[in-house]
């Protein structure tokens, strides 16, 4: 008995030795000095009678925000207890937050955005893995979609661009988006556009041709590359439309080849000028200007052959069927001249892209064995993700998802044995900076990124979670739309022009949303632009290529713009048609000094369109709703709101509306 | 600095070594260069960039048609409050006795908004003087 008493006598020394631990514990919590700081606070700065009265009920305590819909359970508010409260002093952790109405904690919780472990009330527990300030727009892209953060999450957007750029999602599952195929262009045909010898340099090291290649540097062996080349080189005989696209190559070649050295000068002077009219530089970069949506022709005389580039410019789709190049209306003749000059222009002086990888003097062996390696090293190395070979398998999930990246515990992160910080955001970084890090084995190449884009990438990644129920993740606010079909849809297919704008949720961004144009702009002038585009903003260079519409096709094109794309808001805006277009010219002049911003004739500014013929091309319930409100129909519109009354609209519509191009 | 091991790999394509050889630090998250873009520069790029100049210097495209031309912003902010700057973008400049051609942008910017601008006005394009400016981060 004495024994078990001798136990029962420890075992209460030591309960009662817990419970005083306990009691002690409690006491001394991390949030009690603060807490007791900010009463203090609120208690010196309360000057109202009901002020007092907050101060004096004020509790402290655990503060915990219970999210059962994120199934989260945040306790920092224990010690961050001015987030809500803008007046709360600018000291951490009782720093008000900027903005806190948008996302309040009680709905939101604080761990959702910033990370970190919401149920601890101790550092440094409680800031474990959370996302650093620099990356802090990660967390707008877990339920915000990329598109509608261009202005409220600049890095993140920019970002999100970047992953399209490169492709991120051709390998990798992402949260926000969905996977991409074929970034790249077909490579059935490819053995008719290139050498061997440009082939070898591009597949060993693309930065080398050009110095903002998007295709990354896959780290190959020399054998790999020789494979590759053999493999697409090779499969000629895969590409069936081959005939009917090289069909006039024949005759092409023998107008060239009646001419002397004189005659292909001339030529390439003439391609000069129609190269400038078509506008290739919207698209493609050449010494420097020009766009980048397609590839940079400054050095195309290294890369592809006349015989090639005559086929193409007369039928791109034949080749590639996904291109975004449109068929531009060209003679013979004009398709001749463009390509010369391109060769003239691009001419590389002498052969300083020249390789190595290549052991000098070994011909090229197309053997039916390389061929077969080369396209299992096609498809080992991925890239079919980007680039489609007719015949080639096309395998799913290729690369590890990121789709749960931020969800990812980091100690069950493989960092070998190197010696990166163990976070997330390193991780990243260190991986885009240098693939093969964490592995000889890895397949991920190498991109040719700046730090900057790094960052802006990495930024991107770490938003990536599963966990946000569906209820809370904004869905992308247009839907997609039905591509035309008929005549009409062969017009959009031939001149491509989803490549450039946006109609619903479908198309490119390089220029102006077309959805609403129907409700926008007047039939008459819509045909008259088709044929010969101009720039509507002075102060941009024309961007619109001269496809050389016949005026069939403009009018065809023009009638389903304004019949189809139309607005029912827009088209049933208020308009009045009693005013004087004498008083509206003062208002325009005097009152709203409309001129700073726009010209007439000569006179005003260089922001907005010239307003000179502004009433044959816009349609009037377009203009009176700009007038009261542009951002009501394009919210990225620079015209701020000018909320004109309606009484001064009416003249003002009508003195814009009598401006018709004839002064 | 975090210089990783990358030696001691035999069997890899010249390209590579030639990569190791050059021994390029990998730079971590935090030592990255500014890559973030505030979101005010957004608002600023699209409303005031044509007449202030990209980098407020009152020398974009369009100051050289007004009548008077627009306040060089790098100089000016410096003497002006919060409060005036607020007042002269939400009600233009005639309510603060300067030119009619500063237009209202109070039915255009919210208060949100309002407040990311003044903070990139005061950030990027407000120097002090003799300064160089601080360079905007923008699209390589």
């Amino acid at each position: 008995m004495d024994t078990l008493r001798r136990y029962f006598f420890i075992f209460s020394i030591l309960l009662a030795a817990v419970c005083i631990a306990l009691i002690l514990r409690e006491s001394r919590t991390a949030w009690k000095p603060y807490q007791q700081r900010y009463r203090s606070f609120l208690e010196e700065s309360a000057g109202t009678a009901a002020e007092k009265k907050i101060a004096r009920q004020f509790v402290p305590g655990v503060r915990q925000d219970w999210l059962p819909t994120l199934s989260r359970a945040d306790r920092c508010r224990s010690c961050h207890i001015g987030v809500d409260n803008p007046a709360a002093p600018d000291v951490q952790p009782l720093s008000p937050h900027d903005d806190i109405d948008r996302h309040p904690p009680a709905k939101f919780g604080c761990t959702i955005c910033h990370g970190g472990r919401g149920y601890a009330t101790r550092l440094p527990d409680a800031h474990r893995e959370m996302v650093p300030v620099r990356a802090m727009e990660s967390s707008c892209g877990k339920c915000h979609r990329p598109a509608a953060l261009a202005e409220q999450a600049p890095t993140y957007s920019t970002g999100s661009k970047l992953i399209e750029r490169y492709n991120c999602n051709g390998c990798h599952l992402f949260a926000d988006r969905g996977r991409r195929k074929h970034a790249g262009p077909d490579l059935t045909g490819v053995a008719g556009k290139v050498s061997r010898h440009w082939l070898s340099l591009w597949l060993g090291q693309p930065e080398r041709y050009l110095p903002r290649a998007r295709m990354p540097n896959f780290l190959l062996k020399a054998t790999e590359i020789r494979l590759l080349s053999d493999f697409l080189l090779g499969n000629e005989h895969l590409f069936k439309g081959a005939d009917q696209f090289y069909a006039d190559s024949a005759k092409e070649e023998k107008v060239l080849a009646g001419m002397d050295m004189d005659g292909l000068d001339a030529l390439a002077d003439e391609g000069k000028i129609i190269f400038a009219r078509l506008r290739c530089l919207t698209c493609h970069k050449l010494h420097g200007r020009g766009g980048s949506l397609a590839p940079e022709l400054e050095k195309i005389a290294a890369k592809s052959n006349r015989k090639w580039l005559h086929a193409w410019l007369k039928s791109p789709s034949l080749y590639d069927p996904q291109t975004i190049m449109p068929a531009f209306t060209m003679t013979a003749g004009e398709r001749l001249a463009v390509v010369e000059y391109l060769l003239w222009e691009s001419e590389v002086e002498d052969d300083e892209a020249e390789i190595k990888t290549e052991p000098a003097g070994s011909p090229a062996q197309l053997s039916a064995e390389n061929q077969r390696q080369g396209m299992k090293l096609f498809v080992e190395k991925g890239c079919y993700n980007c680039h489609l070979v007719s015949g080639v398998a096309v395998k799913n999930n290729f690369a590890p998802s990121l789709a749960d990246f931020a969800d990812k515990k980091i100690r069950t992160i493989d960092f070998r044995k190197t010696t990166i910080a163990h976070t997330a955001e390193d991780y990243v970084a260190a991986k885009l900076q240098a693939p093969r890090i964490f592995g000889d084995k890895l397949k991920m190449p190498l991109f040719n990124l700046t730090p900057v884009e790094i960052g802006r990438i990495t930024t991107v990644i770490l938003g990536q979670t599963t966990r946000i129920p569906e209820s809370l993740r904004h869905k992308n606010a247009l839907e997609p739309t039905v591509p035309p079909l008929g005549d009409v849809g062969g017009l959009f297919a031939r001149y491509r022009c989803l490549s450039c704008h946006r109609i619903g949720a479908n198309g490119g961004d390089l220029a102006p949303d077309l959805t609403y144009e129907g409700s926008k702009v007047k039939r008459q002038w819509l045909i008259a632009y088709l044929q010969k585009p101009y720039a509507i903003r002075p102060f941009l260079v024309a961007r619109m290529p001269r496809f050389n519409m016949n005026p069939a096709e403009a009018a065809l094109l023009a009638d389903y713009i304004t019949m189809v794309l139309r607005n029912r808001k827009i088209d049933s805006a208020m308009v009045g048609d009693q005013g004087d277009p004498e008083y509206g010219k003062k208002l325009y002049v005097e009152k709203y000094d409309c001129r700073k911003c726009h010209p007439i004739g000569r006179d005003g500014g260089y922001f907005g369109p010239p307003l000179d013929s502004v009433g044959s091309r816009l349609t009037r319930s377009w203009m009176s709703l700009r007038l009261q409100n542009a951002h009501a129909i394009e919210p990225q519109s620079r015209e701020p709101v000018l909320a004109i009354p309606p009484a001064d609209r009416d003249h003002l519509l009508l003195f814009l509306q009598s401006l018709t191009g004839e002064l | 600095m975090l210089l990783i091991p990358l030696s001691s790999h035999s069997g890899r394509p010249a390209e590579i070594s030639a990569r190791e050889k050059q021994n390029k630090p990998i730079l971590s998250f935090a030592e990255l260069p500014e890559f973030t873009i505030l979101p005010g520069k957004i608002l600023y790029d699209r409303y005031c960039a044509f007449c202030h100049g990209n980098t407020g210097k009152g020398d974009g495209l369009n100051a050289f048609s007004m009548r008077k031309r627009p306040a060089n912003l790098q100089n000016i902010l410096r003497d002006l409050s919060v409060e005036t700057v607020e007042k002269v973008i939400f009600s233009g400049g005639p309510a603060v006795k300067l030119s009619g051609q500063m237009p209202a942008f109070g039915s255009t910017l919210s208060a949100g908004q309002l407040t990311k601008l003044q903070k990139y006005l005061r950030q990027q394009i407000q120097t002090a003087p003799g300064r160089q400016m601080k360079q905007t981060t923008g699209m390589p």
